[in-house]
């Protein structure tokens, strides 16, 4: 639909994934933290409106999952966050998602999260992995899901390396 | 042909144009189900783009990083 | 004209999602949340709670704060090496939710799709 000029590398130095059981019972929660460098952040914000959602997915093609399909509370401390509720995710890759809107707002090397909580799923262990992903507000002040289109993603753990509950790092 | 009916058709080959520059290239959710489709089919692949374009076809296409092949995925997308 | 045309694609854009899914959507979605904003030394927390309802949404945020804010610290302070500005952050907004100092992003919804500022900045 659009024309993008090429800005460079974007995706954050590193993701930190983490889930666990809740301090509230029968609840459990995902967890991403995550950085970037100057020159990231930089190529980033060259973007045209550039938006960010760091996607916890989990992998439920063997119908087992860890966390429950709705989210009860979630949290970021990147600037203009919200929870996006992905209507039509496939029943194969559940998606659990808060971002940003406003990438402009983010500074470099400082980590923020993201964070979500559900009741229990259906199995005490699963897999997952952490799409990055760029978007675009149309229009530029539109800050609303309906206006944030997605552009490009990059992968981390892939192959559903990410323990599901546990934790890991990793650098691109 | 009065006023009244050249402006519906204006406004209908307005509207027809639109969707057929953009269809559901206007929808924010349709772009997000393209994302996870593509993951979908390229599940080796860690980079990719996804993208709303008129030609040749119409309809939304996700290109791989890795050797920036380009595959359409659909007009509208579940 | 390319403002005026991002602004028309926007507009055709809801009206079509809003139109044409509004129904869809509806059966799917959460139908009420509650987002606020707390502000810390550095920056602000956004807390979102959702609910079948807003009032239950709005009964439940104080515990869905703490339990966050208890699975946050927990983890950062059981992972190495120590994150202390995060952890600050996450003390600084206990302090000031407990303090009642917050802003509401939205007590309004449902917006299909769409928790978060947004309502606000609309």
């Amino acid at each position: 639909m659009t024309t993008e000029r090429s800005c460079g590398d974007w995706w954050p130095s590193w993701i930190n994934g983490r889930s666990n059981p809740s301090s509230l019972a029968g609840q459990r929660y995902g967890r991403t933290k995550f950085t970037w460098s100057s020159t990231r952040l930089s190529a980033f914000q060259c973007y045209t409106d550039p938006t960010f959602e760091p996607d916890f997915v989990t992998y439920n093609y063997d119908g087992k999952y860890y966390f429950s399909k709705s989210v009860q509370s979630w949290s970021t401390d990147m600037p203009n966050g919200y929870l996006d509720t992905p209507f039509a995710d496939s029943a194969d890759e559940r998606v659990y998602t808060v971002g940003t809107s406003r990438v402009t707002h983010l500074d470099p090397g400082r980590t923020y999260y993201s964070y979500f909580r559900t009741t229990n799923g259906n199995s005490g262990s699963d897999s997952a992995k952490v799409v990055a992903q760029r978007g675009r507000r149309i229009p530029s002040w539109c800050d609303s899901t309906w206006c944030i289109f997605a552009q490009e993603s990059v992968i981390y753990f892939n192959g559903w390396t990410l323990p599901v509950p546990g934790t890991s790092t990793m650098y691109r | 042909m009065t006023r009244t009916r050249r402006l519906a058709l204006a406004t209908a080959v307005t509207v027809l144009a639109l969707v057929a520059l953009f269809g559901p290239g206007l929808v924010a959710n349709q772009s997000q189900i393209a994302s996870g489709t593509c993951s979908q089919k390229y599940p080796d692949e860690t980079r990719f783009s996804v993208g709303w374009r008129p030609l040749p076809v119409p309809g939304w296409y996700c290109t791989v990083g890795s050797t920036g092949d380009s595959l359409r995925l659909g007009w509208w997308l579940r | 004209m390319k403002r005026v045309a991002s602004v028309v694609m926007g507009l055709l854009a809801w009206g079509f999602t809003d139109g044409f899914l509004g129904g869809h959507l509806a059966a799917d979605q959460t139908p009420a949340s509650v987002v606020i904003e707390v502000p810390t030394g550095d920056g602000a927390v956004t807390f979102g709670v959702l609910g079948k309802d807003q009032r239950d949404a709005e009964e439940r945020l104080p515990s869905e704060v703490a339990t966050t804010l208890d699975d946050l610290e927990g983890a950062a302070l059981s992972e190495s090496p120590r994150a202390s500005r995060h952890i600050q952050r996450l003390r600084d907004a206990r302090t000031a939710f407990a303090q009642g100092k917050f802003n509401r992003i939205n007590s309004q919804l449902p917006v299909p799709g769409a928790v978060g500022r947004q309502v606000a900045a609309l």
